[in-house]
């Protein structure tokens, strides 16, 4: 072999051993099929190069798997730690649940025996009636959050003044300040001065729920000093809402776990409130169907500022004012029937109890077979307060047979089944209006003047 | 383009796999391996063997001619090692008398040198060491 040929030679395998240096693990060198000690060489680079692009694989597949493995360990962690909040959760649901029933029940026992005590009987069922409305937020919080995991929860725009809100919630929570001993601290709301724009249209009850979740929080939270809450204007069309306190803060290790479910922060120098550990995961969840965001600014020790921006829409038109008629203050409505369709004996006796101050006649059914029986029987019934889970024939369905005999008889559907989409139902089925248990007296007063102002 | 695996059976004692020729010498599996040795050739040849040791008596020995033989997958040459630590495997010689024979004996034999696998320059002294006990 010529001097120039041996050269050549060499420099393609220097070359392929260079582009090997760089990766390149594709090259493979010609043989010349003499089997000489160049063609040995050559095979020697070429398995060479076979096997660096074997360990090659093999360690990028051990990445993978490795990988593979790091995600299933955090899954697994993921899911034992998922339990374990759940059963904190029931935990709590249950301690949260028995706390106040313990309560009710107690109060309720003392009851008899103070009798005479008008003072001590106003006192205990001011008491119960507070621990009851407490239990209602709670299954509330509950079924808020489960709506918002199924994504059943709907967005209900309306227009309305921002400022507006801001002044009922600060209203509400120099009560609630009152009412929890913390008269010490401020309470300040802050507008956009910038914001000139009167009306925005988006879901007024879901930014109420927020600020008032935030802020029940914050006084949670908070010893001294001051909580503000309000909003600027961030953009064209998103408003950034801010809830500050001057609290305990919150610490490094917890600001990652805050929104997440069932996760509560403990304040040991207040022992008096307690929560599901809902709060926070309702309040994310609802700004996020809503399309916003949430942040979080803390200090531990010097307190905590959060942040929300939802997407709205600026209007100049005010939203529908819903005219408060009021309830006349003496009610005498001896002239009308109503039938009380319930089967549980409790809230039929309840309701018996209500309706008697109004003077109405009313009668009494705990299925709808009867319930129906009785308006075949033709007596004069004007308005019919039906229960919606029946034994036998269900209250809609009831409702529809009684309409399509008496389409004069206005129907109230009055259940537990609190959701929106109970109360279309209960439309669609023919009721004239819908309230939720448990209702509050002069509510269901309003809702039966409202319907006896038809006939 | 990549050697085919196929097993085809000439004779009792003659098989090819693909362009490798298999031949049983007494106790001994005599291979002539010729061009690239894949992976699936490797597998052939360990289903085959297998299948030929149950006709054969006692211990077997393996003379494998890489004369002709071409370059060897990693994948192929784990195969081939398997082969040494076989129930049935005496002894493997590899023989070659050129450098790129000794060459791709030394990547089958790999850097964990089995004592019962060794590279012969003549096929003499290879069926020699063969017949030693």
């Amino acid at each position: 072999m010529s001097d120039n040929l041996l050269n050549s030679r060499i420099n393609e395998f220097i070359e392929a051993i260079m582009k090997v240096a760089q990766g390149d693990f594709t090259i493979q060198l010609d043989l010349t099929g003499e089997n000489n000690h160049l063609d040995a060489l050559a095979m020697g680079i070429n398995m060479m190069v076979d096997d660096l692009k074997k360990g090659r694989d093999t360690a990028l597949e051990n990445d993978r798997i490795k990988l593979l493995n790091a995600q299933l360990v955090e899954a697994n962690v993921k899911a034992l730690e998922s339990d374990r909040l759940k059963s904190m959760f029931l935990q709590n649901v249950s301690h949260e649940i028995r706390t106040p029933l313990n309560a009710i029940i107690g109060f309720s026992e003392l009851l008899p025996r103070y009798f005479e005590n008008k003072d001590k009987l106003n006192y205990f069922s001011t008491i119960i009636k507070q621990r009851g409305f407490d239990l209602l937020d709670l299954i509330n919080d509950i079924l808020d959050l489960s709506q918002i995991e199924t994504g059943q929860l709907p967005i209900n725009l309306e227009n309305f003044e921002l400022s507006e809100l801001l002044i009922d919630l600060h209203t509400f929570f120099i009560n609630h300040r009152q009412k929890i001993n913390k008269t010490h601290i401020e309470l300040h709301y802050e507008t956009d001065p910038c914001h000139k724009q009167k009306y925005i249209h988006t879901d007024k009850g879901k930014i109420k729920q927020i600020f008032v979740n935030l802020i029940y929080n914050a006084f949670k939270f908070t010893e001294a000093g001051t909580i503000k809450f309000g909003y600027t204007i961030d953009g064209k069309n998103s408003i950034e809402y801010f809830v500050s306190d001057t609290g305990l803060g919150i610490p490094v290790d917890k600001q990652s776990v805050i929104f997440e479910r069932f996760v509560q922060l403990e304040n040991e120098t207040d022992n008096t409130q307690h929560g599901t550990g809902l709060g926070l995961s309702i309040v994310k969840g609802l700004i996020e169907l809503m399309g916003g965001s949430i942040s979080l600014q803390t200090t531990a020790g010097k307190g905590s500022t959060f942040y929300f921006t939802v997407p709205y829409e600026s209007t100049d038109v005010t939203g529908v004012k819903i005219v408060n008629k009021g309830i006349p203050t003496c009610i005498d409505w001896h002239q009308y029937t109503i039938l009380v369709v319930e089967d549980d004996i409790y809230n039929a006796e309840y309701l018996e109890e209500v309706l008697s101050e109004t003077k109405i006649n009313v009668l009494k059914s705990s299925n709808a077979k009867d319930a129906i029986d009785i308006i075949n029987l033709d007596l004069p019934v004007d308005i019919v307060l039906m229960d919606v889970k029946l034994p036998g024939i269900n209250g809609l369905e009831a409702t529809r047979i009684l309409k399509s005999k008496m389409p004069r008889i206005r129907v109230i559907a009055q259940t537990a089944y609190s959701s929106n989409e109970d109360a279309k139902k209960a439309i669609n089925a023919g009721c004239d209006d819908y309230i939720c248990k448990p209702f509050n007296k002069d509510l269901l007063i309003k809702k039966i003047n409202k319907q006896l102002g038809y006939l | 383009m990549s050697q085919s695996a196929e097993i085809k059976y000439v004779s009792e004692n003659e098989i090819w796999i693909g362009s490798n020729k298999v031949m049983v010498e007494g106790n001994t599996i005599h291979v002539i391996a010729q061009g690239e040795q894949t992976t699936e050739m490797a597998h052939a040849h360990l289903k085959l063997n297998q299948k030929l040791f149950s006709s054969m008596e006692g211990k077997v020995n393996f003379l494998i001619d890489l004369n002709k033989a071409g370059k060897n997958s990693p994948e192929a040459r784990q195969i081939w090692v398997q082969h040494g630590k076989l129930e049935k495997t005496s002894k493997i010689a590899l023989l070659g008398i050129h450098p790129v024979a000794r060459v791709l004996a030394s990547f089958v034999m790999g850097i964990n040198k089995p004592n019962n696998v060794c590279f012969f320059s003549s096929e003499e002294e290879a069926v020699k060491w063969l017949k030693q006990s």
